[in-house]
C-alpha cells in the first residue's frame, strides 16, 4: 500500500474510529486501526467486537493494499505533526508503515491486515433513512436516561421501535424514562423492535455531519444495526433481550401542570444543587397556583448543618398546590436536553412520578420518580 | 425469578473463572505474569491463602491453606493482599457479559455461573458455539481465563468444567453423560466429600461408573437415604433448573482477628467498624434490614451467631451498631477470647434509603 494524505484527513478519521478502538484486550489486533485503499479512498476501522466504526477520507493512492497498525500510536504521532502532506506506504508485506512528511519520517510496526477481526458488514435487511437533525436531537433527549450500570443489560441499550414511518426511542433506567417520537423518511415493511447499546447512539451522535439522510439497516436476524453517515459507518451488536413495557409508566393524567421558562428553571435548580451536594441531592419543588393562572414554583434545598437556599420562579400554574422532590441530577440532567424556551412539568402526588416535556411539542415526554421527603407543616 | 421447564432438553453452562483472583492481579501488573501468586492475610499472622495462581498450585498451594504453610512450600511466591472490591468489579463485568448472552444467568459466587443456553440454541453445535464465544468473550473483553463445562443439566456442567480448568472447555452431550462420569474418581462428584469418599472407598467404591450400578440398596447401607441422591447424582442426573435470582437475602461483614482479641473496647470498636461496612451496604443497595446478627467465634473454632430483630427495619449505622453492642453484651462472656467477630443483617427489604423512589420495571 502507498498513497498520500492530507494530516488533517489522516488525523479527522482517526479521531472518527477511536471510539471504538479496544482500550483493554488480550486480543491486541482490536487496538490497531485497519488501514486500506476502497474506491480511491483511504477507509480506517476500528472495532472493539461490540461496535465498529469505519470511515473514508480522501487520499492519493499508488498502490492498493491494507495494513493495521496500534491506533494509540499512531494518532498521537499524527496529532503531533503540522498541516502537511504525509506519504504511507507500508514497509515489507504485513509488517508495518513508513510514514513520511515534511523533514519528518517514522515507522510502525504493525500486522497483517488479515488478522484483523473482520468488520461485521450489513449488507441486507430491513433499512430505512432519517433526518440527522431529528436522529441527533432524539438520541440527545433519550440516551440520558439509559442506566450506566451493568446489572440490567437491556436497559443499558435505548429500546428503537419503528411502525411505519414512525421512530420511538426509549431508554429507562428504574429512576427516569425519557421517551423521544420521530419520523422515518422510509416507511419501514414491519414493525421492529430492538434494543442497541447507549454507547453506539451517543457514537452515532457525536458524529452526525451535514443534512444528508443516514441509512439504518437491521440485520434480517436482528443482530446488528447500521447507521451509514456521511463517509462514516457504524455497526454494533443488539442487546438481547426484552426491554420493559414503559407505557404503563407514563402518567395518564395529572392533578397540577406549572409552564415555566426553561433558563430560569435550570439556574434556579443549578443554585439548588450546590446545597442538595450535601444533602442526598434533594431539591423540593412547590408548585403554587395563583390567580388568574400566574403562579410561583419555589425551588429548594437544604443541606444539613450547612444552610439552605429557596428560590422562585414565576410560572403559569394549574390546577391544586403540588410538591414534590427530585434529585439535583435527574433534573438538571433532562432540563439540559429540553432545548426549548418554555418547559411544563406535571404532578399527582409527592410521591408518584413526574413528568417534564416541552410545551407545544408532543415528541418527547421526560418521567422521573421523585425522592420521598418529610414536607412538615 | 425466572426459570425454565426442566422437562426440555437443556443446555447448561457453567462458566468458571480460572484462579480469578490470581487472574484480575496479573491483570492489573503485567509484572506478575508467570509467576506464583499467593493472595491472602499475612504469613507472620494466621492469614489464610484466599487464592493461588496455577503457578504457586505447582507447589502444592491451595486456597484456604494458612499463608505461612504455604510460603514454606513456594518460597518465591509473591505475596498480595486481596483486593476484594477489585475483584467484585471484574466479577461484574462478566457476569453483565454473561448476561448479554442470555437471560438465564445464575451467578453461584464471585467467579462461577449457570448459563441456560436451552432458549438461545436448537442443537448441540449452536449451544456449543455460544459456549465458545462466551468464553472468547470473557478472555479478548475482558482478559480473564474461564473454563467451561457444557452439558444438558447443571450437575455434568459442573463436573465436565471442572475436569477441563484451566482454560477448559469440556462438552458432554445428551447421552454421552455415563460414558463421561463412569471412569472418573468418586471424589469428583460434587456432594462427595472427603467422609462419603471414605465410606465409599473403604466399601470397595472407586470411581463414579461403579456407583452408577450399584444397588440401591448398597448405597444406601453406605451413605444412609444420601445414598440414594448420591447414585442419582452419579448416573449424571440433576433435574435442578437455571434460575436468575437477584434477591439479597442478607449483608454481612466479619473479621478474623491476626490476634484473639478478649477485651470489650476493642470487640465494640470492630463491631462499629463492621456495622459501618454493613450499612453501607445496605444504602447501596437501597435495602433496609430488620434483623441484626452477631457472629463470634472463639479459639476452639465454636462459633455462635444470635440474632434480634427490630420493630422497624433499619439502614441506620447507629441502629446496626446499637443493636449488635446488644448482642454481644448478652452473649460474650467478659475477658473471652474472640478469634472472629462478624455483624450481619437480613430480613431485607427494598426502599432505597437515599429516598429516591423507583419505577417498576
Amino acid at each position: 500500500m502507498q498513497l498520500n494524505c492530507l494530516q488533517e484527513n489522516l488525523s479527522h478519521g482517526l479521531g472518527v474510529v477511536q471510539r471504538a478502538v479496544a482500550t483493554r484486550t488480550t486480543l491486541p489486533i482490536t487496538q490497531h486501526v485497519l488501514m486500506s485503499t476502497d474506491g480511491g479512498r483511504l477507509k480506517m476501522s476500528a472495532t472493539n467486537l461490540e461496535i465498529a466504526i469505519s470511515t473514508w477520507v480522501g487520499a492519493e493512492i499508488q498502490e492498493e493494499g491494507a495494513i493495521t497498525v496500534p491506533a494509540r500510536l499512531l494518532t498521537d504521532f499524527v496529532n503531533s505533526l503540522s498541516k502537511q502532506t504525509i506519504s504511507v506506504t507500508t514497509t515489507s508485506p504485513g509488517k508495518g508503515i513508513e510514514l513520511k512528511g515534511d523533514r519528518v519520517d517514522a515507522t510502525i510496526n504493525g500486522a497483517d491486515a488479515a488478522e484483523f477481526p473482520p468488520i461485521p458488514s450489513v449488507e441486507d435487511g430491513i433499512a430505512t433513512r432519517v433526518d440527522p437533525k431529528l436522529i441527533r436531537e432524539a438520541i440527545h433527549q433519550v440516551v440520558l436516561a439509559a442506566a450506566v450500570e451493568d446489572s440490567r443489560p437491556v436497559l443499558t441499550g435505548v429500546n428503537v421501535e419503528l411502525e411505519g414511518t414512525s421512530l420511538t426511542l426509549a431508554a429507562a433506567d428504574g429512576f427516569r424514562l425519557a421517551v423521544h417520537k420521530a419520523e422515518v423518511l422510509d416507511a419501514v415493511p414491519e414493525k421492529l423492535s430492538m434494543i442497541v447499546p447507549a454507547r453506539t447512539l451517543q457514537e452515532v451522535e457525536r458524529l452526525i455531519e451535514g443534512d444528508e439522510p443516514i441509512d439504518i439497516l437491521v440485520t434480517p436476524q436482528r443482530s446488528q444495526i447500521l447507521f451509514r453517515l456521511k463517509n462514516v459507518e457504524i455497526v454494533s451488536q443488539l442487546i438481547q433481550g426484552t426491554f420493559p413495557n414503559y407505557s404503563q409508566l407514563v402518567p395518564q393524567n395529572h392533578t397540577t401542570r406549572v409552564i415555566v421558562d426553561l433558563g430560569e428553571l435550570q439556574r434556579a435548580t443549578r443554585t439548588a444543587s450546590i446545597f442538595a451536594k450535601d444533602g442526598s441531592g434533594i431539591i423540593r419543588i412547590q408548585m403554587s397556583p395563583g390567580t388568574n393562572g400566574a403562579g410561583t414554583v419555589t425551588i429548594s434545598s437544604r443541606a444539613e448543618e450547612l444552610g439552605d437556599n429557596t428560590g422562585e420562579i414565576e410560572a403559569e400554574v394549574e390546577g391544586e398546590e403540588g410538591k414534590i422532590a427530585f434529585n439535583s441530577r435527574y433534573l438538571s440532567d433532562v432540563l439540559a436536553v429540553l432545548g426549548k424556551d418554555k418547559v411544563a412539568m406535571e404532578m399527582t402526588t409527592s410521591s408518584s412520578p413526574g413528568v417534564i416535556k416541552p410545551v407545544d411539542s408532543d415528541n418527547y415526554i421526560h418521567v422521573v420518580m421523585p425522592m420521598f421527603v418529610q414536607w412538615g407543616e | 425469578m425466572v426459570t425454565m421447564d426442566a422437562d426440555e432438553n437443556r443446555f447448561v453452562a457453567l462458566v468458571d473463572l480460572d484462579a480469578f483472583y490470581a487472574s484480575v492481579e496479573t491483570l492489573e501488573d503485567s509484572t506478575l505474569v508467570g509467576k506464583p501468586l499467593l493472595i491472602g492475610g499475612s504469613p507472620t499472622s494466621r492469614g489464610v491463602v484466599a487464592a493461588a495462581s496455577y503457578e504457586a498450585r505447582k507447589y502444592g498451594c491451595h486456597s484456604a491453606m494458612p499463608m505461612s504453610r504455604a510460603v514454606k512450600l513456594c518460597p518465591i511466591a509473591v505475596i498480595l493482599s486481596p483486593r476484594f472490591s477489585l475483584y467484585h468489579e471484574y466479577s461484574q463485568k462478566v457476569m453483565a457479559l454473561l448476561r448479554r448472552e442470555s437471560y438465564l444467568v445464575q451467578q453461584m459466587s464471585i467467579d462461577e455461573a449457570y448459563v441456560d443456553l436451552t432458549s438461545m440454541a436448537k442443537t448441540w453445535d449452536e449451544a456449543e458455539g455460544l459456549a465458545h464465544r462466551m468464553q472468547g468473550r470473557i478472555r479478548l473483553d475482558l482478559g480473564l481465563p474461564a473454563s467451561v463445562g457444557l452439558a444438558s443439566n447443571k450437575l455434568v456442567a459442573k463436573v465436565a468444567c471442572e475436569t477441563g480448568k484451566p482454560e477448559g472447555f469440556v462438552v458432554v452431550r445428551d447421552g454421552q453423560e455415563s460414558a463421561f462420569l463412569d471412569g472418573l474418581m468418586v471424589r469428583a462428584l460434587p456432594g462427595i466429600g472427603p467422609q462419603s469418599a471414605q465410606k465409599l472407598r473403604n466399601s470397595g467404591f472407586a470411581t463414579l461408573g461403579q456407583i452408577a450400578c450399584a444397588s440401591l440398596h448398597t448405597m444406601m447401607n453406605i451413605l444412609g437415604p444420601y445414598g440414594a441422591v448420591i447414585q442419582r447424582r452419579a448416573r449424571g442426573e440433576d433435574p435442578s433448573p437455571v434460575t436468575t435470582d437477584h434477591e439479597t437475602k442478607s449483608v454481612s461483614a466479619e473479621e478474623t482477628f491476626a490476634e484473639d482479641v478478649s477485651d470489650g473496647q476493642s470487640l465494640a470498636a470492630e463491631i462499629e467498624r463492621l456495622s459501618k461496612r454493613v450499612a453501607e451496604s445496605l444504602s447501596n443497595h437501597g435495602l433496609v434490614a430488620r434483623t441484626i446478627t452477631l457472629k463470634l467465634r472463639n479459639t476452639e473454632f465454636l462459633t455462635i451467631t444470635r440474632s434480634s430483630s427490630r420493630d422497624r427495619s433499619t439502614a441506620d449505622v447507629e441502629a446496626i451498631v446499637a443493636d449488635a453492642l446488644h448482642l454481644l453484651g448478652v452473649n460474650w462472656v467478659d475477658g473471652d477470647p474472640v478469634r472472629l467477630i462478624g455483624v450481619g443483617a437480613s430480613n431485607l427489604r427494598l426502599v432505597h434509603a437515599t429516598g429516591q423512589l423507583t419505577m417498576d420495571i
